[in-house]
């Protein structure tokens, strides 16, 4: 924004205060970018809780969640502004404070102020100012240890005790360096001994823990920025102001990701966005991309980029106003282009109104349109899309090519709590997928194309291995989902390690490649009853009865431990009308009861209900 | 100098989410609810901001009423 839109932002969203207008006033709040000025950015984030609760809970697209801030630096002025980020990416936390340096009294403590306010994650606000840093060579090593054995037996405690999810900083180095150029040496040198802590932290860390990259943050920013002696000194500021908004961007897009708000898709225009020049006008030898032109290695970067992302498992996509044969070209035939037709999961290129087009992508990629992420170098598509479908994250193009990859990488869009085995095969499944449609096309009804995939289903309860993926399900699916229960890992492996509890992941493999973990059912036993908690399936694979083999395994399941019947509940939300009947496809009778959702329930005194599918098992225990 | 005064009201009413507060050279943390050691740097780091100017550590736990602040703005902004 520039200071005109900051001003006009600031007055509408105090008129809207003033006359209780909060509707509108969320819109306004969540409109803030962390590039925005630090005054208007603590203007809002410091009227966050003028909003009246129920407005909280009636928003679309809102989850809430509850955040603790344990101080090694006053907490006071970073809170809100992660309050302020996290809400423009969809969740609302509410927050905890302890007072300055409390954080390893907190939990050594086991604050009874702290349990009751029942986190979903805490973030230790520390840095190096909360190091003993050593004096001489002598006790470089031991400090060393010592130190590391603080934070993580903190971290260990603290994971003991609450069970959440924890996001804790590494250290960040400091401006100073009085030992000159051996500073990065010697061992008793404080940004030596900093460094050895970080690497130290990193091997022996919780898989509970996140790291929040103070280090990496602080060089970005440059450490004379980030360190402000003076507000240190006076008010205890471990970033300094002007960092402050980098700071809680940063944890709020890994708090967000976290809460299963990751963008999945990035949507890319293809004219002067991947290649400069208009390919339909210049053709392939007028486009300018490669080596050998300042242009050309700018788009040549940005495309690199790109790949990265696609790598890791973030879907990408072309949204272009071309002929289709003329913006195929270069991904075939062009020698510079990183980006090949294989590396794009759905390509559009027509003269259709782009949000038709972004509507389209979603659809073909069966996620959701707040998952998407355009990125188009013409002002005039970024309005139309903003206004066409405003739950796409369109980014604020700029107009110089070299800037493109900062630009994204700022937005901090596509943090991940993990990276599983899933997302690096992501963007192949799609590729397959165009495979099986064509199957699709030649096979005579339905049954004769599920048949003719040769599906394969590996059944296996929940474990270690399997875990981080099954975490990454949980928090992001939204349409086969009965429950949209989210769980922190923690909470899905003490399910998976209760003898009282029942747990199941299904992969699923075809003729045409390996769609990887898609499904996970878990449910308690209670009374003799197996009553099912999460039940939910990647839209990847809808409509191949994979949910039909989920139900084979429950009822073996239940058959082995004598229980008497299952039951199951749906949990309408926006996204998952899908599977309202779910149950009663697979034979439950409806209970009547109170409260949101449905209730249903199968009993076992009876013949098991027939079920049929086109998957052939395989179960390892 | 003259908007000083001014846009240091203006920055008085954001801070304390006052828009009918007034500004007198005596007022000090006394006369004004809220103003705690917490508001007195986050009123300080906007005055900072909005002026571009920097003050020494002491000058921001030891201010003495809005009058000198007014002064000490005032001269960071002549230099």
């Amino acid at each position: 924004m520039n200071a005109a839109m900051e001003n006009e932002l600031r007055r509408a969203l105090k008129e809207a205060l003033k006359r209780g207008a909060y509707e509108d006033a969320l819109v306004l709040m969540r409109r803030v970018s962390v590039d925005d000025d630090l005054s208007l950015l603590q203007y809002v984030a410091d009227r966050l809780d003028k909003l009246p609760k129920s407005v909280i809970e009636d928003a679309d697209n809102l989850v809430r969640k509850r955040l603790a801030v344990l101080g090694g630096a006053t907490t006071e002025f970073i809170t809100p502004l992660i309050r302020l980020f996290a809400l423009s990416r969809g969740v609302w936390l509410e927050t905890y404070e302890s007072g300055y340096g409390l954080f390893e009294q907190e939990i050594r403590s086991d604050s009874s102020d702290l349990r009751a306010f029942e986190p979903d994650v805490i973030h230790f606000h520390t840095s190096s100012h909360n190091l003993v840093l050593p004096i001489n060579a002598q006790e470089a090593e031991a400090l060393g240890h010592e130190q590391a054995e603080r934070f993580l037996g903190l971290y260990r405690a603290a994971h003991e005790q609450f069970g959440c999810s924890l996001i804790v900083n590494n250290f960040d180095t400091f401006e100073q360096h009085p030992f000159g150029n051996l500073e990065g040496t010697i061992p008793h040198a404080a940004n030596r001994f900093v460094r050895r802590i970080n690497e130290a932290l990193l091997s022996e860390l919780p898989a509970e823990c996140l790291v929040h990259d103070i280090e990496h943050l602080s060089s970005v920013a440059g450490k004379r920025l980030w360190h402000d002696p003076s507000y240190w000194d006076s008010a205890k500021l471990a970033v300094s102001f002007p960092c402050q908004p980098l700071y809680a961007h940063a944890l709020a897009a890994t708090i967000s990701a976290l809460f299963g708000k990751s963008k999945k898709c990035l949507v890319l225009d293809l004219d002067n966005t991947l290649w400069g020049g208009v390919i339909g006008d210049d053709g392939m030898d007028g486009i300018v991309l490669g080596e050998g032109d300042p242009q050309g290695e700018a788009f040549l970067r940005f495309q690199k980029y790109a790949k990265t992302l696609q790598q890791r498992g973030i879907l990408l996509a072309v949204a272009s106003k071309n002929e289709m044969a003329n913006a195929l070209e270069p991904f075939r035939d062009h020698p510079d282009m990183v980006l090949r037709e294989s590396d794009i999961s759905s390509f559009r290129a027509n003269w259709m109104p782009k949000d038709g087009n972004i509507v389209e992508i979603a659809q073909e990629l069966n996620i959701g349109l707040d998952s998407l992420v355009f990125f188009d170098d013409n002002p005039a598509e970024r309005d139309l899309v903003r206004s066409g479908v405003p739950d796409v994250t369109v980014v604020e193009v700029p107009d110089d090519p070299a800037e493109y990859v900062r630009c994204l990488d700022r937005a901090r869009l596509f943090d991940t709590v993990s990276v599983t085995g899933e997302d690096a095969v992501r963007a192949e499944f799609f590729q397959q997928n165009r495979k099986r449609e064509r199957l699709a096309g030649t096979s005579g009804n339905y049954d004769d194309y599920l048949l003719g995939l040769q599906m394969v289903a590996t059944v296996a309860p929940v474990d270690e291995g399997s875990l981080a993926r099954v975490t990454q399900l949980v928090n992001k699916t939204n349409q086969f989902n009965l429950r949209t229960q989210r769980m922190t890992a923690a909470e899905i492996r003490e399910l998976a390690e209760n003898e009282q509890c029942y747990t199941s992941t299904i992969r699923l493999q075809d003729k045409f490649g390996d769609a990887g973990l898609i499904s996970v059912v878990t449910g308690t036993i209670h009374d003799g009853v197996l009553s099912i908690g999460n039940w939910l399936m990647s839209c990847r694979v809808l409509k191949r009865g994979v949910e039909v083999v989920e139900m084979e395994c429950i009822l073996e399941f239940c058959r082995k431990r004598g229980l008497e019947a299952i039951e199951g509940m749906y949990l309408p939300t926006a996204k998952n009308a899908l599977v309202s009947q779910h149950y009663a496809e697979l034979g439950f009778s409806e209970q009547s009861s109170a409260g949101p959702g449905t209730h249903w329930r199968l009993e076992l005194d009876r013949p098991d209900p027939e079920l049929v599918h086109w998957i052939e098992r395989r179960r390892t225990e | 100098m003259s908007d000083t005064r001014e846009r240091l009201l203006g920055i008085f009413q954001d801070v304390f989410d006052d828009d009918e507060m007034e500004l007198q050279d005596h007022f000090t943390a006394e006369h004004i609810e809220d103003w705690d050691s917490l508001n007195n740097v986050k009123m300080m780091v906007q005055v900072e901001m909005a002026f571009g100017i920097r003050f020494k550590t002491s000058e921001v736990s030891n201010l003495e009423d809005v009058g000198t602040l007014i002064k000490l703005i005032d001269s960071k902004r002549a230099k």
